[in-house]
């Protein structure tokens, strides 16, 4: 009996061990290409804990550097990438140590900040690039 | 006391004249000129700045000129080395013509000015040749250069290149002006 009343224990826990893996991520990843001596998009709108991927598109070496001195890429070669990870809220102004007129800005909002309708649309443009391997990711731009 | 480094703004300005000029000469004296021929020039104005670089990277006394002129060397290089990919691939050989020639000769005057200079001058006539010679290759791939290419790559190239001459201009607009005018 005791092992007749065991075995649905077990598949309750099974069950719900699936459910909290399955449990979609609010974290994203956006794409910023580094195109032609500029930044595309010049000005990002993400939330904290999403990534920030620079993918240098020139032919020629990059940096991203925070204008404060917080972060920096250093050298990002043609056709190399530089990830950084939005761990605290706040407005980040960059630009190319490299180019100094190349310059950028992230705004980094707490994630119930965004707008519903951006964030659902965010999530939708996720879930669609997670089913293209070759897609690098969403954005939300000119807030 | 003589002041006598300006002569390499002359210098980069008669050279720049000639860039400038470009679209008119080749009407009033000949055909326009061919994709060739653009390649040539683009080529040849990218190898001048290179040149000029390679001697302000010893010869100035600032750090952030010399490292302004390091920039010109890695950015002009990769560009050059992507316009010689281009050629090989679309079987073109970049051809000589008067424009090409005389950014040349202009170069050669503008070197030779520079060479004698050293110092702060250095530096303000290095910086004020980088500024107008930019601003002149800017205003020739807007008005001639990029508008009369026929090849649909070398076009993207330069369009490529047009952006890294914009970004050079304005920061060598700034580091000009920070170097201050002659004491």
């Amino acid at each position: 009996v005791r092992q007749l009343f065991a075995l649905p224990v077990l598949l309750l826990i099974g069950a719900a061990q699936t459910v909290k893996v399955e449990q979609p991520s609010t974290a994203m990843t956006h794409t910023i290409e580094i195109r032609n001596f500029a930044f595309a998009p010049a000005r990002l709108q993400v939330a904290v804990g999403d990534t920030v991927v620079w993918i240098n598109r020139d032919v020629v070496p990059h940096t991203v550097t925070d204008s404060l001195a917080r972060w920096d890429s250093g050298e990002i070669g043609a056709g190399e990438r530089w990830t950084w990870v939005a761990s605290e809220a706040g407005r980040f102004s960059y630009l190319c140590e490299y180019h100094p007129s190349m310059t950028g800005t992230l705004e980094v909002v707490e994630a119930q900040a965004l707008p519903f309708s951006i964030l659902e649309q965010s999530q939708a443009e996720s879930m669609d690039v997670q089913q293209r391997p070759d897609a690098e990711g969403s954005r939300r731009d000119g807030w | 006391m003589f002041r006598k480094p300006d002569i390499t703004v002359l210098t980069a300005a008669a050279t720049i004249a000639l860039l400038a000029a470009a679209p008119a000469k080749s009407q009033e004296n000949g055909p326009p000129l061919n994709d060739a021929q653009i390649a040539h020039v683009a080529v040849t104005a990218n190898a001048i700045d290179i040149e000029m670089g390679e001697i302000a990277r010893t010869r100035g006394s600032d750090e952030r000129v010399r490292e302004f002129a390091e920039r010109m060397i890695t950015d002009h290089t990769a560009v050059n080395e992507q316009a010689a990919a281009l050629a090989s691939r679309l079987g073109v050989t970049p051809a000589a013509n008067a424009i090409s020639g005389s950014l040349r000769d202009g170069a050669e005057a503008a070197k030779r000015t520079l060479r004698a200079a050293s110092g702060a001058d250095f530096d303000r006539a290095y910086m004020a040749h980088e500024v107008d010679y930019h601003r002149s290759v800017l205003q020739a791939l807007d008005q001639t250069l990029i508008p009369s290419t026929t090849n649909g790559e070398l076009r993207a190239l330069l369009e490529q290149a047009r952006g890294a001459i914009a970004a050079h201009l304005a920061h060598a607009e700034r580091l000009h002006a920070s170097l201050g005018s002659k004491p």
